[in-house]
């Protein structure tokens, strides 16, 4: 489904962000991508978004080289993802229920098909009774699980998490990845770039790990976080 | 586009315009201000031109008579008046006829001239003479003033084109500060604009990575510059035509009153009206979206 062939990253200003990365997730697959900040996961979720080109090397998703999607195509090409941040980014004059109705909106979904998803999405992520609740009255945890929803509530094939947990207690962190996890079970692709040690050795998945742009291991199944 | 989808960004842009109220109500004020400007001149033109029409239409051109004319030479004028081209009427105004004219129109007032009798009246006998085509109007006064026991002739030319030259020199000098006007105002209106997308920058991220199309996050701003564009049209088109009407009311009576010159009443306010609300319209609606295109171009890659 994801294929990175040989792929680098050089940055203008001649950071080398990403060296000759190579590696295939396939369909249904939940990876983790560790590694200390700065060694190029954030890269790989950018390339894969195409928010950014490769400077060499071969991407593929779904069996089309992101190189010949073109800029008008791009909006629809993010469209068979789901993507939650570190910081969340929910907008705060909307209500959890707003911020994922907003989604929907933006596939110009019918009203009557938003209405039918937003409260079932909510419900899955655990937040049901918080749908009028505004970000700034919610834990960072609800904020997440709300930005969870918005990501999943279109049914995107694959979902990226880029450090999700990088702004919440332990506890909350687990919650998260349950909610992630069952997701995959449901057969989402999920790639969850992190440097959560516990979560990432908690959960027995793939681990690609990667050290200054440089993939430097590839654990399969029970991978577990490795620095060094 | 799809209902559901044009209600989102029409209401995305209201949003848009009252989250930023009070630059928002600085483009209204500013458009209308320039509309205003444009509206004034506009009514003024107008007004000129329909005079010019009612002069042109007319085609008249008078003679007046010596003192002391015979009925034989009056009627030797009005032969030879027949006898040029393009007469499609003439008719001779007797000074005894013209005085009574004059009597019954002042009415009320008509005692100011109980003094002046057949003896004593100051008015001279006159030929009104009306031609089908403006061009035959040349000919005609030059035939005029050939003629003996014929004092002064007087004809709408100068008057038309004094009025003509005043039309073009306002249109003019309108064309220069409307344009200034609506360059400023379109400038404010895309700062305008320029802010909100700047306060909807966030939205505006998080958008593009949930696979919003351009025209998906522009819309919006494009409603946002219409009805702020529309709103200033609407709010000079009350100003204008406020004012207009009282002017209306007011100077019709006086004109009339005073002067009893018909053609100079002015265009009435649907006359008027039409015309100024298609214009402020129209540019209200072009300035508010080249506003927003003009900010949307330098501010939306994101």
């Amino acid at each position: 489904m994801i294929q990175f062939r040989n792929v680098s990253k050089i940055y203008e200003n001649g950071l080398k962000a990403l060296q000759n990365a190579t590696f295939t997730i396939a369909g249904g697959e939940f990876v983790f991508i560790i590694g200390a900040s700065g060694a190029g996961k954030s890269t790989v979720v950018k390339l894969l978004l195409k928010e950014t080109d490769q400077t060499d090397g071969v991407i593929m998703v779904n069996n089309k080289e992101l190189v010949n999607v073109d800029d008008k195509r791009i909006p629809f090409y993010r469209r068979q993802f789901g993507v939650v941040f570190q910081d969340f980014r929910l907008l705060p004059d909307r209500t959890a229920y707003e911020n994922i109705s907003f989604a929907m909106e933006i596939f110009e979904s019918s009203t009557k098909e938003i209405r039918r998803r937003v409260p079932s999405i909510l419900a899955m992520v655990g937040l049901a009774e918080r749908a009028h609740a505004y970000p700034s009255d919610m834990s960072g945890g609800e904020q997440q699980r709300v930005a969870l929803a918005r990501a999943l509530v279109n049914n995107p094939s694959i979902l990226i998490a880029d450090e999700p947990t990088g702004n919440l207690d332990s506890y909350t962190s687990q919650e998260i990845i349950k909610v992630m996890n069952h997701i995959n079970r449901r057969g989402t692709t999920v790639i969850v770039a992190t440097h959560a040690k516990d979560i990432v050795n908690s959960m027995q998945k793939r681990v690609i790990t990667l050290s200054k742009g440089k993939i430097i291991s590839d654990l399969d199944r029970s991978g577990y976080y490795n620095e060094a | 586009m799809k209902l559901r989808t044009s209600r989102y960004y029409l209401k995305q842009g209201i949003n848009n315009i009252t989250r930023n109220a009070s630059l928002s109500f600085a483009s209204i004020v500013s458009i209308a201000a320039a509309l205003f400007v444009l509206g004034a001149i506009l009514s003024v033109v107008f007004n000129l031109n329909h005079i010019v029409r009612g002069i042109e239409s007319k085609m008249e051109v008078t003679l007046f008579l010596e003192s002391g004319a015979t009925l034989e030479e009056i009627s030797n004028i009005e032969k030879t008046i027949n006898s040029w081209n393009g007469i499609v009427y003439v008719d001779f105004i007797s000074r005894h006829d013209a005085l009574a004219a004059w009597k019954i129109e002042l009415g009320d007032q008509g005692r100011l001239l109980e003094g002046y009798t057949h003896e004593n009246n100051p008015l001279p006998d006159y030929f009104i003479v009306r031609t089908g085509k403006p061009e035959y109007v040349d000919g005609i006064v030059s035939n005029a003033q050939t003629l003996e026991s014929v004092e002064k002739v007087s004809y709408s030319k100068h008057v038309v084109e004094f009025i003509e030259r005043l039309a073009g020199l306002l249109r003019f000098a309108g064309i220069v500060l409307v344009v200034m006007l609506l360059f400023i105002s379109t400038i404010i209106m895309s700062n305008t604009i320029r802010a909100t997308v700047f306060s909807r920058k966030k939205e505006i991220g998080i958008m593009k990575y949930i696979g919003a199309t351009d025209w998906f996050i522009r819309w919006p701003f494009i409603v946002e510059g219409l009805m702020l564009g529309l709103m200033g049209a609407l709010l000079s088109a009350v100003l204008v035509l406020g004012a207009y009407y009282i002017l209306y009311y007011y100077s019709h009576g006086m004109l009339l009153q005073e002067f009893n010159i018909d053609f100079l009443s002015l265009l009435g306010m649907a006359e008027i009206a039409y015309p100024l609300l298609a214009v402020f319209i129209s540019l209200g609606a072009s300035i508010g979206i080249a506003a927003s295109a003009l900010s949307l171009k330098k501010h939306l890659r994101v």
